[in-house]
């Protein structure tokens, strides 16, 4: 029987050059909350972990919040980073060197994906394990952006989007790698990216995903949307287009039941 | 089903996605005349698949709407794939019929949508070609010489001033009959101008062959933004456009001028972008991303593409 292991990658507060403010942490843990943690608890399948990478300076008060949650969702576990333990070796303590597929889907910590998400990813293990393939990139185009500030929800493309997955093969990693086990690529293709190519100017996003096509064999699946990008005071970048127009208020975005409970929090 | 090779399709389609898509997966070519009996000949349809070429409805007039509803009370999903430009009438009418709606000019999807397109998306030609090493080439530019009457004026004044820029830099015109992909692989650069469409939302199939065939690529139209083909250099460099688009004569002749005298950078280019086309822009990709439209969730099951 063919072995799958899914990891979903959320980097919460691992530092980038920037202090972990006590203000920027509760915005943060507020986002993860009401946003990308209802929609790994409304996911489909449970055959999965949610690795959450928090650097080991992240303030007390907010990492015994977060062990809460982990306490209350098996699926998510907590692993520590530091200038010591890189967000890879932390990935890798949990990677299983004897699956026959690793799937490594990213996550940002104030994003949402769609309830069939995760079980539509794994839809592919079968046919990744027996392809050619040593390692693939799973994109699903299609999505949304939902502008927290003005609630209006946009229906959005990217066919490089920041809800890829990768495809390995740890098992037959595991014999010849050099370094050590079988373990997700995503970490360290991110830091030699942002070494080796510039950040684009004002109208691009500059961040490494956006070129990941450039190196992987890369699918794009058109089958649903898939995430949900909400856009918000703290994330710069995704801003949404001036042209695009918004959807009617009444629309709720397919497929992601928390939106719904969103709306009744709202109400009340 | 774990493969694109297990794939049942029909397929109403030109000879260039015909011969694309035939050695992938089990194709039904449809004629007008006929698609009642092959539809019952075979056992099982994963999809239709219509190419939205522009000179279809002069074969298939009604047919095709019986087609479609054949397909429909059989519960074999329609998928429509818009290949030209302009967005013919016939299409419009017709796109609300099918369950997915795709086209390679990103210029349509409002057109598309407004006639009740469900989720109209843009979907890019590929290359059937395979991908060619680097070799000496004897030709420095070329084009491959259609003009369409019928193109929108502001297409055929941008079209002439990218021709006069590449004039000076020994720009070949092919002649009738000449083999094209056989001139893609002497060609240094390639103004990637469609041969049928004059729109500069679409993005041509031409642009994607002549990067396997190994040539550099200038292009009037506007689509490569779209799925990031730049890169950054180091730190306070400039970025790169690996397929730039130009729209008149002084841009044409300061991109031909440093691809052609800079062999270096135009062979690493081109290495750059042939990954790029291996890894994403086959008829494998599209083949695996039009089943998952379906409903098939299958990987593009090779790298590289079927010879060309």
């Amino acid at each position: 029987m063919r072995s799958v292991q899914h990891l979903v990658e959320t980097q919460f507060s691992v530092q980038m050059g920037k202090e972990l403010t006590r203000e920027w942490l509760a915005q943060r843990l507020k986002l993860l909350r009401e946003i990308t943690l209802p929609s790994i608890r409304a996911q489909s399948t449970e055959d999965f972990t949610w690795l959450l990478l928090c650097d080991q300076a992240t303030d007390t008060e907010a990492m015994e919040q977060l062990r809460e949650e982990e306490k209350a969702l098996p699926n998510l576990r907590i692993e520590l980073t530091s200038a010591d333990r890189s967000p890879l070796a932390a990935a890798r303590s949990i990677v299983r060197t004897d699956a026959d597929v690793l799937i490594t889907t990213r996550l940002d910590s104030d994003d949402a994906i769609a309830d069939s998400y995760l079980e539509a990813i794994q839809d592919y293990a079968d046919s990744f394990h027996d392809s050619p393939h040593e390692r693939l990139l799973v994109n699903f185009p299609q999505g949304y952006r939902l502008d927290l500030g003005r609630d209006l929800l946009y229906e959005d493309w990217m066919p490089n989007s920041s809800f890829h997955s990768l495809f390995e093969r740890p098992c037959r990693h595991s014999a010849r790698t050099v370094k050590g086990p079988g373990q997700t690529h995503l970490r360290p293709f991110y830091t030699s990216t942002y070494r080796r190519l510039a950040v684009l100017g004002p109208k691009g996003a500059g961040a490494p995903h956006v070129r990941l096509h450039h190196h992987y064999p890369t699918h794009q699946d058109e089958s649903m949307r898939a995430w949900l990008i909400s856009v918000h005071g703290g994330n710069w970048f995704n801003r949404v287009d001036e042209e695009t127009a918004p959807l009617p208020r009444e629309r709720k975005p397919e497929g992601f039941s928390f939106a719904s409970a969103l709306e009744g929090e709202k109400r009340e | 089903m774990k493969s694109l090779g297990e794939l049942e399709i029909m397929l109403v389609g030109g000879k260039r996605l015909r011969g694309a898509l035939g050695p992938l997966c089990g194709v039904t070519a449809l004629s007008a005349i006929d698609w009642q009996r092959c539809m019952d000949a075979a056992p099982r349809h994963d999809f239709l698949l219509v190419e939205g070429r522009p000179d279809i409805e002069r074969g298939w007039a009604a047919e095709l709407d019986r087609l479609l509803a054949a397909c429909g009370e059989a519960g074999v999903p329609r998928l429509l794939w818009v290949t030209a430009a302009p967005l013919r009438p016939y299409w419009l009418d017709r796109c609300a019929s099918f369950e997915r709606v795709f086209t390679i000019d990103r210029g349509q999807l409002g057109a598309l949508g407004n006639a009740g397109a469900p989720m109209p998306t843009t979907l890019w030609p590929a290359t059937a070609f395979s991908i060619e090493a680097q070799r000496p080439r004897d030709i420095n530019v070329t084009w491959l010489g259609n003009w369409n009457p019928d193109w929108p004026p502001s297409w055929r004044r941008r079209l002439e001033a990218i021709l006069r820029g590449a004039h000076d830099h020994g720009l070949h015109k092919a002649a009738a009959g000449e083999n094209r992909s056989a001139l893609l692989r002497r060609t240094k650069v390639v103004v990637a101008a469609d041969e049928q469409s004059g729109s500069v939302t679409l993005a041509p199939p031409l642009a994607f062959d002549a990067i396997a065939c190994g040539a550099a690529v200038i292009t009037p139209h506007e689509f490569s933004n779209i799925h990031d083909f730049g890169v950054g250099a180091a730190q306070g460099e400039s970025r790169r456009d690996l397929l730039p688009s130009v729209s008149d004569e002084t841009e044409t002749a300061a991109e031909l001028g440093q691809l052609l005298t800079d062999d270096l950078m135009r062979e690493e280019i081109v290495e750059h972008l042939q990954r790029i086309v291996a890894n994403n822009h086959t008829y494998r990709h599209r083949l695996a991303t039009l089943a998952s439209a379906a409903g098939y969730r299958l990987v593009p099951d090779a790298v590289g593409s079927a010879p060309g």
